[in-house]
């Protein structure tokens, strides 16, 4: 768009042709009563060129134009076209003595061209979309605001948000919903200019109010913590696409002893450990063997893993904690996934009715002992036993109203065990048939506010069943167990303050236990027992059926402060639990069995029985001294009632309590780039009370077991850790840490039986593009400590017996080994195959992974761990 | 002589292949090739407290039976802790200085056996808990530990033990169940091995016991001996069951340990379930390659600690 400016550059009276040499006074100029814009010649225009023609035009007194002449060219067509105008300019005239007159006057025409500013209403200058961080899916309801301007909005059904006309600026724009992180980042509004986001955001850990700036640490709430989510974990080698696995290659998570699938946590015993679905608790991770997670991955979306001093809204266990949360149904539509390797076949389906209810059903069988049984000798087993295991799991969830859910769950997993090595002689026949099971349903309600204040209630019912039946010769072991557990947690997390959040919470678990068992005393051998591997259980046998509630009643209470770069959160927790038992002493033909009942509450180790009777401490201290710097440190006294098993009369004693520790941590997290972590946590860990065998040659009755037993843990852990980044993702763990026992009072230290010095895992996975993505995992663990046999003698029934040296004195060689996984996915339209290979000990390592002897105790050899293996599966999702 | 020995499977899977190994540890526990302590036993097998018991033990060597060694004897009366998992207290070994020596030992059960060992609680001070009595093996019996350490061998000291089973009353039962328990259980008797029958692979049977001379077998021949019990050897007795309530009547098991010199058994040790019936056992052995006399042992134990033993002598040759 142009536009002729009208220029007068002055003018002449020309009274007359006749007078033309006689110029006449001006009384009055004329002027323009009517303009005609010329045309812009069009060539000229749009390519930019400007230009001006100065005319000279003759005015006639009746205003009308007469001749026009071009005194100062612009360039032919410029020139035309402003003849051509000025020609249709009509004029007042000029007037001299009060009279019209003709004059001449010269007139500039400039042909430019300007920019018109045109209002076109309110502008979107700030506009943006937000997204789930790891799902990349959008989320709704999201509020952005502004924080000078108090504006605000909230993200629409494909998570877009904009603002208006904002004012050219830096501004704070929040991000914040009860469900997410918050996120505060600063954005520049420049003038003329639109600034258009991508903002990926994290869903919000249980109970945590947390407010972060981009790109900086997130302050976490436990001291030391280790979150992964399942689309890194699922792609880590080793485990076979199983997310739940990546558990054993976190820092502070020793190796596993073979094929045991345990955890163990900072040098804990793997019992000591809980595991948490929900808030549920569980009685496994893993299947046996450790093969597989009980828990299908696609309904988990993160695995969080304390190995010690966390908050207060948790406790029954001296190690460390993992908590599963699981995730939303997907939505809209129907989705589902079918894998299969050679070792199971898992499914899962789930599907949107509407925008409310939404169902998911997951289930999982395994062949591999009939794969194993088809393609080998029969004696496989032997050395490698191979469990037949299944899990299955269901889940709806009904939207209430906004940020109000339900949503019933049920977790259901078997394990089956039948191993039988034949012998010619019956006194050597070995039979091993164990079944264990447990299902859970629980029921999660939720309730946002838009302050951040949640509600959040979960009953649940349990139930558990074991069963291990073991027999070497005539000597048979018989364990049965069976609980039924009903719980309760519900917290109310509320904002106090703008810096104070409170979380009040109750944790009800009420176990009914029915056990019976069969056997030594000593079978199955439990931590410190002094024994090797493969050895004949000892000839005595016992029997005893028995029953044991235990019911806790928990409260806890947490403050989370934020003062400036400090994040301090103090808790209490007072777990008082009732213990009742069916019968005190052994049964008896000459007296009826007597119950107990006593109420317990772990005790805190300090000298001031004031203190030492008041609720368990909690504290997780974080420092964020600089944005990319967090310094941490995490203390807590922590309580473990007493194991049913334990509280036999005849095998164990019904009169243990609970047992308890002192956890205590420090350390840092540095950020050194936006997706990559460097973090080292010390810690420490006093345990108290811990149940043992009885050293007394001849116990009183009921006193199996006693409870003098100590313990302590001091270690260090380094994790350096690559969040996904354009397709890369892994971490660098290595732990250092040393774990004692001291069974007995007069007894000296020895290390725990799991202790292993060093722990290193090295991982990596990388996405080469077009659905091709290789991994690694590298793995050295010191071997766990064993005690040595130093002699041997002839014993009973012709088999030679050990004579021990010190107590765990020795150790098993180290173990090292690499694994690789590659993985190839192929997109089609609806649906996406991959298709992957786990190939594990890829160097065909000879791992020793147990210590065995010769029959007379004379030579010395080890079990071989697993060979150069290769699991190859696919997976269909939809 | 030491040699280990891996058995290795092959798998093959559709997905990838696997290599799992089974070790077997040392040489075989059949194979003699030096001092052995095959056995140490006594005389009755089954003794109430007070009684006499005579001990012996059997010494294999290379060149037969060895009768002259150093004999260090005695009777360990510390009862096994729980906690432990061996068949006797880790106090028992080594044992006390100062002990009898000699091939055979005479002792008598120690009075308050069933208390040291057995089902009955021992007395207690006042206020003070009562002691947990000892449990059962799964014949419902409680034995008394007698050690011996051969000494002075070649190749070191040697120690065993022999398990003498006390006779003692039942605990814990009602008194109907006690008065036919006592009624019915008959002391523990030794096994008995009646012959043995070496069997050739063109089915020659030989009996080893009445054989007017050594029996020759070939070098890198292979063999089966069989050797049949004694009428009786595997008794029945009664056991209190598990829940206390009732006597359930249990059939001894037999266990027989092969031993010789040279060549290779099939099986160390082979035996007859209590749910079995049979009135023999069999083993195959296979011949050493070489020429030279072997010496064969065999062990049979019943699952209430009664033994007996043979020893024979084989040439290999032509």
């Amino acid at each position: 768009m142009f536009v002729a400016a009208l220029a007068s550059a002055g003018f002449l009276a020309c009274p007359g042709a006749a007078h033309a040499d006689e110029p006449v006074p001006i009384g009055k100029p004329p002027t323009l009563s009517h303009f005609v814009q010329a045309e812009y010649p069009k060539d000229k225009h749009d390519a930019g060129i400007t230009s001006r023609v100065l005319l000279s035009i003759e005015i006639g007194d009746d205003g009308k134009v007469g001749g026009v002449e071009v005194l100062e060219s612009g360039g032919a067509d410029f020139d035309a076209a402003a003849v051509a105008a000025a020609r249709q300019f009509i004029f007042t005239p000029a007037e001299a003595g009060g009279q019209p007159i003709p004059v001449k006057i010269t007139y500039r025409y400039d042909f430019t061209i300007v920019t018109k500013v045109v209002s076109l209403g309110p502008q979107v200058n700030f506009e943006g979309v937000i997204l789930d961080r790891f799902k990349k899916q959008p989320l709704t309801n999201v509020k952005v605001r502004i924080r000078e301007l108090d504006l605000e909005t909230k993200t629409d059904e494909e998570g877009k948000f904009s603002f208006t006309d904002l004012a050219p600026a830096i501004y704070k724009v929040e991000i914040r919903h009860p469900t997410l992180i918050t996120v505060v980042t600063d954005e520049t509004i420049r003038p003329g200019q639109k600034r258009s986001m991508k903002y990926f955001v994290e869903r919000k850990e249980d109970d945590v109010d947390e407010e972060v700036v981009v790109r900086a640490a997130r302050i976490k709430k436990e001291a030391v913590e280790t979150r992964i989510r399942t689309e890194e974990a699922r792609k880590v080698p080793g485990t076979q696409g199983d997310t739940l696995k990546v558990v054993q290659n976190l820092p502070g998570v020793g190796r596993a002893s073979f094929g045991s699938g345990q955890l163990v946590v900072w040098g804990s015993s793997p019992k000591e450990t809980r595991v948490v679905v929900e808030g549920v608790e569980v009685p496994s991770l893993y299947h046996m063997g450790g093969l597989r997670s009980t828990i299908n991955s696609d309904l988990v979306k993160s695995i969080d893993l304390s190995p010690g001093a966390y908050g207060a809204d948790y406790g029954r266990g001296l190690g460390g904690l993992v908590r599963i949360d699981l995730a939303q149904i997907p939505g809209p539509g129907t989705h589902g996934y079918v894998a299969a390797d050679i070792m199971d076949t898992s499914a899962e389906l789930s599907t949107a009715v509407n925008q409310r209810l939404r169902f998911a059903v997951a289930g999982r069988i395994s062949y591999l002992d009939r794969v194993m049984s088809a393609v080998t000798s029969s004696d496989i087993g032997d050395s490698f036993p191979i469990p037949r295991y299944d899990d299955y799991q269901a889940r709806a969830s009904v939207s209430l109203r906004k940020d109000e859910e339900v949503s019933t769950t049920f977790l259901a997993s078997d394990d089956h065990l039948r191993r039988t090595i034949p012998a010619s002689d019956p006194e050597d026949l070995r039979t091993q048939n164990n079944d264990t099971s447990f299902r859970r349903v629980f029921v999660n309600y939720v309730r946002l506010f838009e302050d951040g204040s949640s509600i959040r209630v979960t009953p649940s019912f349990g139930l558990d069943h074991g069963s291990e039946h073991d027999s070497f010769g005539d000597q048979g072991m018989q364990l049965d167990t069976q609980t039924v557990s009903y719980a309760l947690r519900a917290s109310l997390r509320r904002r106090i303050h703008s810096s104070a959040v409170l979380l009040l919470g109750m944790d009800v678990q009420d176990q009914q236990n029915q056990l019976s068992r069969n056997g030594s005393v000593n079978q199955p051998p439990r931590e410190g027992d002094i024994v090797v591997f493969g050895q004949r259980p000892p000839p005595e046998i016992a029997t005893d059926r028995w029953n044991v509630s235990v019911f806790s009643l928990a409260t806890y209470a947490t403050v989370d402060l934020k003062l400036g770069n400090w994040s301090l959160t103090p808790g209490l927790r007072f777990e008082p639990t009732w213990i009742e038992g069916d019968h005190r002493l052994p049964y008896s033909t000459i007296a009826p069995p007597i119950g107990y009942s006593r109420l317990d509450a772990p005790v805190n180790p300090v000298n001031v029985p004031v203190l030492r009777n008041l609720p368990n401490p909690r504290l997780q201290v974080a420092w964020r001294p600089i944005p990319r710097l967090t310094l941490t440190s995490g203390a807590g006294i922590y309580g473990q009632p007493p194991s049913p098993e334990d509280m036999s009369p005849v095998f164990g004693n019904p009169s243990i309590v609970g047992s308890y520790a002192l956890h205590l941590t420090g350390g840092f997290s540095l950020k050194v780039r936006p997706t990559l972590t460097f973090e080292s946590v010390g810690f420490y860990k006093k345990l108290y009370d811990l149940v043992s065998r009885s050293e007394n040659q001849s116990p009183p009755v009921g006193q199996a077991l006693t409870q003098d037993g100590t313990g302590r843990v001091l270690g260090l852990q380094i994790l350096l850790r690559q969040e996904l980044f354009k397709g890369f993702f892994g971490w660098v763990t290595y732990t250092l840490s040393r774990s004692e026992r001291r069974d007995h009072d007069n007894q000296g230290l020895r290390l725990f039986d799991y202790d292993q010095t060093h722990v290193l895992a090295l991982l990596a996975s990388y996405a080469l593009g077009r659905g091709f993505e290789v991994g690694g995992r590298f793995r050295y663990s010191t071997g766990m400590p064993r005690t040595p046999v130093i002699d041997s003698y002839l014993g009973r029934n012709g088999y030679y017996e050990p004579v021990f040296g010190a107590h765990n004195s020795i150790r098993i060689p180290a173990f090292y080994q690499l694994d690789v996984r590659g993985e190839k996915a192929f997109v089609m339209q609806r649906m996406k195959v991959s298709a992957f290979i786990d190939m594990q000990n890829i160097t065909n390592r000879k791992n020793p992974e147990e210590i065995i002897y010769s029959q007379n105790y004379q030579q010395k050899s080890y079990i071989i761990g697993l060979p150069t293996l290769a699991v190859a599966g696919a997976r269909v999702e939809f | 002589m030491e040699h280990s020995k891996h058995v290795c499977v092959l798998v093959v899977l559709a997905a990838g292949t696997t290599l799992g190994c089974k070790p077997a540890v040392g040489q075989a526990p059949s194979l003699i090739t030096d001092y052995a302590l095959l056995a140490v036993f006594g005389e009755p097998p089954e003794a109430k407290p007070g009684d006499n018991v005579t001990y012996s033990y059997l010494l294999a060597s290379p060149t037969g039976t060895f009768a002259d060694a150093t004999a260090g004897w005695d009777v360990c009366l510390t009862p096994k802790p729980p906690a432990e998992n061996n068949a006797v207290a880790s106090a028992c070994n080594p044992p006390a200085p100062g002990a009898t020596t000699g091939l055979t030992f005479d002792a008598p059960i120690p009075t308050n056996a069933c208390q040291l060992f057995g089902p009955i609680a021992p007395p207690v001070q006042a206020g003070q808990p009562a002691i947990r009595p000892r449990d059962p093996d799964p014949t419902g019996g409680y034995y008394l530990p007698a050690r011996v350490k051969l000494a002075d061998l070649a190749t070191g000291d040697v120690t065993g033990f022999a398990f003498e089973r006390i006779t003692c009353n039942l605990a814990n039962a009602a008194s109907a169940i006690v008065k036919d328990y006592n009624t019915r259980y008959q002391v523990n008797q030794d096994p008995g091995i009646a012959s043995t029958d070496l069997i050739t692979s063109s089915g020659i049977r030989t009996n080893l016991d009445t054989a007017p001379q050594t029996i020759s077998v070939s070098p890198g021949d292979t063999v089966d001996f069989e050797a049949t019990f004694t009428d009786g050897a595997a008794e029945t007795f009664p056991v209190l069951d598990s829940t206390g309530d009732a006597l359930v009547d249990q059939r001894e098991s037999l266990h027989m340990s092969w031993f010789a010199t040279s060549g290779s058994f099939v099986h160390d040790r082979t035996g007859v379930s209590s749910a079995e019936t049979a009135t023999s056992t069999s083993n195959t052995w296979k011949a050493p390659a070489e020429m030279m006399d072997v010496y064969l042992w065999l062990v049979l134990r019943d699952s209430r600690g009664g033994t007996a033993f043979k020893s024979y002598q084989l040439h290999v040759g032509p």
